[in-house]
């Protein structure tokens, strides 16, 4: 009898751990295999590492339940005892459960082989799963449909894949492990777990499961807290919790991802090896679930004293909190010109006049910041640049199912919204439970932007909670928590919408139409309409649509109310917390989590208040930041990134400093790109820019990469040329006797919102000596328009 | 003994036996012997004459040495210089096979060696004359005959050396047309079952992998074998039925051969392994008649009609195709399926083809225009095999789990579900008219074709014969002990019956006495009453001889000694009756333990009947084994001694005969 296992670990000077702690809390072992288990260690302040203060004394109480290998505990027999753990006075017990043999069936088709060739890879989208398969075998995408893969494996071309009378010679078994010919080359290490329990299951005969195994409610991962230095290894441990209250050690069969590889990688056993500095985020798969923990790798010797900056509001000290614990330390704020130029593009969509920066430069109120705010948020241009955005995502588009009256009422609607600043949850309420004809209730148009259910429900979920469901269509989502079962539950909440052709064919009538249902393209079954990821409603007599607006638009929907302030942040940063913000999920977790968590706060706080927020958002520290241009602290928002102006600002702006505007197809003379209404009515500048043509809700739509053909538009194209020549700018102003030097003056002033540095001025003087003024002005005006200060929001 | 079989079927299953002889070679390495089984298992799934990855075909030795896109693959001398082995040994970058670890290092060394020992093609090189003019061997193919013989194997071994855990599934069953001959796939094995009979009759080894598929020739004189490894090879073997006798061997495919067909006249055989590529060849000559490649997917069937004329062939993706069976030229291709065909079957006449696929339907095909004539709505899911009948019916089974008997007009006659798991397989058998059906969980049955009255057929995995005889010896042992135990209870038995019958004899003895008692005293009753009678007529008579007065004492002495005497009468009777019901119940008594004796006595008698059944049964399972291991012994002995011998040039052939029987 050998109770006590002792392991040495190296002890080091880190003295204020005073706690041990064991992951799992309690350690459910399954009768036929073991179960792994973490020691960890609790700080004084709270905070979670590894344990290295000095020896461990592990033991296990009742030998004749569980015995102790190493890391593992093995079963012996049906019972309970319990871990203990012991390092000097700390002492540590986990209650460990054995389950009956009985209640051990083997090796289970669904939970055991279907996660092999998951984890394998073997049903991946690239591979077998396919939707046509791969080379003769297909299997579904991540195991959807086990039933189908169990009938493909075992009776598809029978006796081929599977020989259950010698097991090892299992064509199945043989590919993957790479003995005989393989496209996809050797998947399966021989000998591995993997391997002998494939090989177990075909010696058992290769049986489906009698009984399926429960749903699964949740994953668990563990350590809780994940922080490491450089070339540090972590174990992770996942543990499956299912709807009868089994708990399951997975680890093995769990795929594991890191965002970051390079600052840490996962291996196939679930060791998290640390590489760089950095915060990654590790996230893991089994079956339908995904879970995910970030992890932080920071290296203590080599850390940059952290400065801190002035905090305007709450905003800044969510950040720096996130920005301290990273080691990042946040830019200084920008000055008043930066901060009038910047302020102006994003609030209105058009640079300052030479009056305003002028004006800005001179005030001496403290406050000058915030009322400046204000002002621009009170301004049409505001309500214009607002529009766009929902616009875009709402599908505000001529063409196929909407038509040209349409488009107007629609975005005349919309902007009548977002002027009378109606509060986002009406908004998405009007929206989604929109009924009656449409040219009474233009809300309706939205359901006429996408004629299938499925779609919309997709649109819906992409639009208002920030997540692609597409994948979900077809199987089973692989980076997120999502299933088929979710989505066309979601989907259903449609199911009962009726459409008729109003008096105007061009317009419909949305009614309740009592009867609709979704079916399930796996099972065949209708499937009720149920929440994402909550209940299934009592439906009764009610419209589905309206409790599906409810649900939505409330500020207890855990999704709806992050998902809007997301949305708003991204408009000032380029980029959301999550980032896109409308790919909310498991796998793609927010940047700064506790950020997000108080914008949506305050937004509820605000009612909804799209522009109170915004108001907050701008009279950050964060937002007036000065521009960095390093990726990591721009991911963390401790300054501001470079943002190249959209195709819409960018164009409104060149008219305003040409002063010679763009006559767009079918509008009424003066309107600019921002307030297009409709979607189809673009021009050449327009789209090579990337103006979003709001075919789809996704954010992504808008494209803002920097291409060539931009680049050779600037240079080549004739918009930026011929809109000098024609606005006759220089000639008018040189005309009026205005001095060549104040021209230069007005000319930045007018793009830049600066005044030339003498380097700058300089140059331009030595060009006035060699050709003619106006000549000389005109190049200027075209560099500075070309120029990237110009073309980049800073 | 046993552990030789033991390891000659581990050996077997897993290396292929040239493999076993590496180590202790003593001859030159040469393409045709060594390296080409080396490309085998490793390289020609993409290096093969249909699939010329980087236009490399490593298939044959002149393909070889011509090389691919990258130029010349042996540098004949310099296997550093080669790139084929700088690849293999990961020496350059894209190492092969690809994305897999390097294939083993013993292989790797010999193909190094053999490049530097000058690559040569054959091991004697030019001791034997090339290919030209070479006589090739012709298969001993017995002539088909046209009369209907039954033919029946020759003593082959029942045991079974590969018993397996679990049973395989039935997917290759065949029927002889001739003979109540039923041959199944089993576990590296064919068993042979008389159907007549319901027995194994033996098994024929198969060397090459899983058993795919499994033909009779028309005569039922012929079997036909393929099968082979996924993914690795595949052979088809022809055994001589009446010798039991494997007679030709065609090995060297890449996959699995799935299936074969073989001319009503034994003069061409059609072969398709796991691919789309038919190979017709010539017999007795073996010759490669034509590769016919018009199929885009897999082959899943072929058969010949019967009159010879016709090949057809149908394959994964729906095409089906007749070819003229002399030449393989193509006769005429028949659209139809949308989904897989899964088998086909001729008429009698040779005047149809009928197929059936996962779409769900038989459809019957005229060979001389190609059109469809007939389709059969057949089942939900698709057929999975279906047969002809002699009666112009058709006999098929589907996803459905259900067996259908379909009228040649296609109504459904008769209906059953034979299966436990997924139907696998169906045959028929027109001599004795039974359909045979066999399931994924390893059930074989056969029906009667016109009652559908269903028979279990024996298991294709029988308990391995070591089993079999210990189990057989505990039966011995139990039976013997039964009889122990029986003859000391008759003993008891016996001493109970005859103490039952001295029990009756006293109880007899006593009655007897009681009676003769009774019977005296009745007597004696008599007397008394003549006597009283006497004394009384003297008295009546007025002038007596005595006195009055002694003669009325002499009246009451009589009279008192009569009632004295009935009333030991009377004790008398009542003890008789009771000495009666005594011997009766002794006799009841008698008759149990009689009939108790006489059980046990028959008890006795079997059990000494069941010993000597044992007995004969065990001893019938020893010489079994003894034959058996005889049998398996003399099989690899000139199986192992060719191995040691150069192969014959040209086509891959070799001849075994076991010399067991």
């Amino acid at each position: 009898m050998i109770p006590f296992i002792v392991y040495a670990l190296v002890a080091s000077s880190l003295n204020n751990v005073n706690e041990i702690m064991v992951y799992p809390p309690e350690i459910h072992v399954a009768a036929d295999r073991p179960a792994l288990f973490l020691i960890r260690a609790r700080g004084n302040d709270g905070r979670e590492t590894a344990w290295a203060d000095g020896s461990l004394q592990l033991s296990i109480i009742d030998q004749k339940i569980a015995k102790l290998e190493g890391r593992k505990i093995y079963p012996v027999s049906a019972g309970q005892t319990k871990l203990v753990v012991q390092s000097g006075s700390n002492r540590l017990e986990v209650p460990v459960f054995v389950d009956k043999i009985e209640q051990a069936n083997g090796v289970s088709f669904r939970s055991d082989v279907i996660p092999i060739l998951t984890k394998s890879g073997c049903n991946s989208g690239g591979c077998h799963g396919a939707a046509s398969g791969q080379d003769g075998f297909a299997l579904s995408l991540f195991g959807y449909d086990p039933h189908g893969d169990y009938m493909t494996i075992t009776r598809h071309m029978i006796a081929r894949r599977i020989n259950r009378s010698l097991p090892a010679e299992s064509l199945l078994m043989k590919k993957a492990l790479g003995a005989v010919p393989h496209t996809g080359g050797q998947k399966i290490e021989p000998g591995s777990l993997a391997h002998k329990t494939l090989e177990q299951w075909i010696r058992e005969g290769a049986r489906d499961d009698t009984d399926p195994p429960a749903k699964l409610t949740r994953l668990e991962l563990y350590p809780r807290e994940i922080t490491a230095n450089p070339k540090g290894k972590q174990r992770l441990v996942v543990i499956a919790h299912r709807a009868d209250g089994s708990k399951r050690d997975v680890t093995h069969w769990a795929e594991f991802r890191s965002t970051n590889e390079d600052t840490m990688s996962v291996n196939a056993d679930g060791i998290a090896h640390a590489h760089s500095a950095g915060e990654t985020f590790l996230t893991t798969r089994f079956d339908t679930l995904t879970n995910g923990r970030s992890a932080i790798v920071r290296d203590e010797k080599a850390s940059i004293p952290w400065v801190p900056r002035r905090q305007n509001n709450t905003v800044d000290q969510m950040v720096d909190r996130k920005l301290k614990r990273r080691g990042i330390s946040p830019s200084p704020l920008c000055d008043d010109q930066t901060f009038i130029r910047r302020l102006s593009i994003d609030l209105r969509g058009k640079l300052p006049s030479e009056d305003e920066v002028a004006e800005f430069l001179c005030m001496q109120v403290r406050d000058k910041r915030e009322k400046l705010i204000d002002s621009y948020l009170s301004s049409d241009q505001f309500v214009d640049l607002i529009t766009m955005r929902w616009s875009e995502l709402l599908k505000v588009r001529s063409g196929g199912k909407l038509s040209r009256q349409g488009v107007h009422r629609y975005s005349n609607w919309l902007r009548g919204e977002v002027e009378q600043n109606t509060p986002l949850d009406r908004l998405a309420h009007q929206l989604i439970s929109a009924s009656g004809e449409t040219a009474n209730n233009p809300a309706g148009y939205f359901f006429q932007t996408e004629k299938e259910i499925t779609k919309q429900a997709e649109n819906i979920a992409q639009i208002f909670l920030g997540m692609r469901l597409q994948c979900a269509s077809c199987h089973n989502h692989p980076f997120d928590r999502w299933t088929m079962d979710d989505y066309y539950g979601f989907a259903a909440f449609l199911a009962q919408i009726g459409k008729k052709p109003g008096e105007d064919p061009r317009e419909i009538i949305l009614f309740h139409q009592g009867t609709g249902s979704v079916t399930h393209p796996v099972s065949g079954s209708v499937v009720a309409p149920k929440f994402l990821g909550d209940v299934q409603p009592d439906l009764g007599k009610k419209d589905p649509r309206i409790l599906l607006a409810d649900w939505i638009a409330s500020e207890s929907n855990e999704y709806f109310a992050p998902h809007m302030a997301n949305t708003l942040w991204s408009w000032f940063f380029h980029r959301g917390i999550v980032d896109d913000p409308d790919d909310v999920r498991v796998s793609n977790p927010p940047a700064n989590a506790p950020l997000l968590q108080y914008l949506s706060e305050q937004l509820v706080k605000e009612s909804f208040d799209s522009r109170a927020l915004i108001r907050e958002i701008c009279a950050s520290r964060t937002y007036q930041a000065e521009v960095t241009t390093d990726q990591q602290a721009c991911e963390l928002f401790a300054g501001q990134s470079l943002r190249p102006l959209s195709a819409p600002v960018l164009h409104d702006v060149i008219v305003q400093l040409t002063e010679s505007p763009t006559r767009f197809e079918a509008t009424i003379e003066g309107t600019t790109a921002v307030q297009l209404t409709d979607g189809a009515v673009s021009n050449n500048f327009l789209t090579t820019f990337g103006r979003s043509g709001r075919n789809t809700v996704c954010t992504c739509e808008t494209k803002d990469d920097p291409t060539l053909s931009q680049a050779l538009h600037l240079v080549n194209g004739d918009t930026v040329h011929q809109k000098i020549i024609n606005g006759k700018l220089i000639e008018t102003w040189l005309n009026a006797d205005i001095d060549s030097d104040v021209v230069v003056q007005k000319l930045f002033m007018r793009c830049l919102a600066r005044q030339p540095s003498e380097e700058e001025i300089l140059a331009i003087t030595t060009q006035f000596s060699e050709r003619p003024p106006q000549q000389v002005l005109e190049d200027l005006f075209w560099s500075l328009i070309n120029s990237p200060e110009f073309l980049f929001n800073h | 003994m046993r552990i030789v079989i033991r390891l000659f079927f581990s050996l077997t299953l897993s290396i292929p036996l040239f493999c076993g002889g590496m180590p202790c070679r003593c001859w030159a390495i040469s393409y045709e012997k060594d390296v080409l089984a080396i490309f085998r298992a490793e390289c020609l799934a993409c290096h093969n004459e249909d699939e010329k990855q980087g236009d490399l075909d490593l298939s044959s030795y002149e393909a070889m040495i011509a090389g691919g896109a990258s130029g010349t693959v042996i540098e004949i001398g310099d296997p550093e210089e080669s790139l084929l082995y700088r690849l293999i040994a990961h020496l350059e970058q894209p190492s092969m096979p690809p994305e897999t670890p390097m294939i083993a290092r013993e292989s790797i060394d010999l193909i190094k060696q053999w490049i530097s020992e000058g690559a040569p093609k054959d091991p004697t090189d030019e001791a034997e004359d090339g290919d030209g003019g070479s006589t090739i061997p012709v298969i001993p193919i017995p002539e088909a005959t046209r009369e209907r013989v039954v033919h029946f194997p020759p003593r082959l071994p029942r045991t079974n050396p590969l018993a397996t855990e679990n049973n395989p599934a039935i997917i290759a069953l065949a029927a002889s047309p001739t003979s109540p001959l039923l041959a199944i796939g089993g576990v590296r094995q064919v068993w042979l079952i008389r159907t007549d009979l319901n027995e194994r009759i033996g098994r024929l080894g198969y060397m090459g992998g899983d058993i795919r598929c499994l033909e009779f020739s028309a005569d039922g004189s012929l079997l036909l074998v393929g099968g082979g490894r996924p993914g690795k090879e595949g052979s088809v073997e022809i055994w001589d039925i009446a010798k039991g006798v494997k007679i030709w061997t065609k090995s060297g495919y890449l996959d699995s051969v799935r299936n074969v067909a073989i001319s009503s006249d034994h003069k061409r055989l059609a072969i398709a392994s796991t691919g789309p590529r038919v190979d017709l060849f010539e017999l007795p000559s073996g010759k490669l008649v034509k590769k016919i490649t018009d199929h885009t997917d897999w082959i899943t069937d072929l058969a010949f009609s019967d009159d010879c004329v016709l090949l057809a062939s149908s394959d994964r993706a729906g095409g089906l195709h007749l070819w003229d069976s002399w030449t393989g030229n193509l006769y005429k291709a028949l659209a139809g399926h949308k989904k897989p065909i899964v088998c086909l079957d001729w008429t009698f006449d040779s005047n149809y083809v009928s197929s059936s696929g996962q779409d769900g339907f038989i459809r019957i095909w005229s060979a001389e225009t190609g059109e469809q004539k007939q389709k059969i709505k057949a089942h939900q899911g698709g057929v999975i095999q279906h047969s002809r009948l002699k009666s112009g019916g058709w006999a098929s089974a589907g996803s459905d789990g259900i067996l259908h008997v379909w009228s040649p007009q296609g109504k459904s006659l008769q209906a059953a579900t034979p299966f436990h798991d997924t139907p696998t397989a169906i045959a028929y058998g027109p001599e004795y008219s039974q359909i045979f059906t066999g399931d994924y969980l390893g059930h074989v049955r056969s029906m009667d074709e016109a009652t559908l009255v269903t028979t279990e057929l024996p298991s294709i995995n029988p308990p391995a014969i070591d089993e079999q005889i210990s189990i057989q010896r505990k039966r011995l042992k139990q039976h013997t002990e039964q009889r122990a135990s029986l003859i000391a209870s008759i003993e008891t038995a016996k001493s109970k019956l005859a103490q039952t019958n001295l029990d009756i004899k006293n109880a007899q003895r006593e009655l007897q006495a009681f009676h003769e008692r009774t019977e005296r005293l009745a007597k004696e009753i008599l007397h008394s009453k003549r006597m009283l009678r006497r004394i009384q007529s003297n008295l009546n008579k007025e002038n007596a001889v005595a006195p009055r007065s002694s003669l009325y004492v002499q009246r009451k002495l009589q009279a008192n000694k009569q009632k004295q005497l009935i009333a030991e009468h009377a004790v008398s009777g009542e003890l008789l009756d009771q000495a009666r019901v005594k011997v009766n119940a002794y006799k009841e008594n008698l008759k149990i333990n009689e009939s108790e004796y006489s059980e046990i006595d028959n008890e006795l008698n079997r059990a000494s009947q069941m010993i000597k059944r044992s007995r004969v049964q065990l001893a019938e399972l020893l010489e079994e084994n003894a034959f058996s291991i005889r049998y398996d012994l003399a099989f690899i002995g000139p199986a192992s001694d060719a191995t040691q011998l150069p192969r014959s040039n040209g086509d891959k052939t070799t001849e075994i005969s076991p010399s067991g029987n």
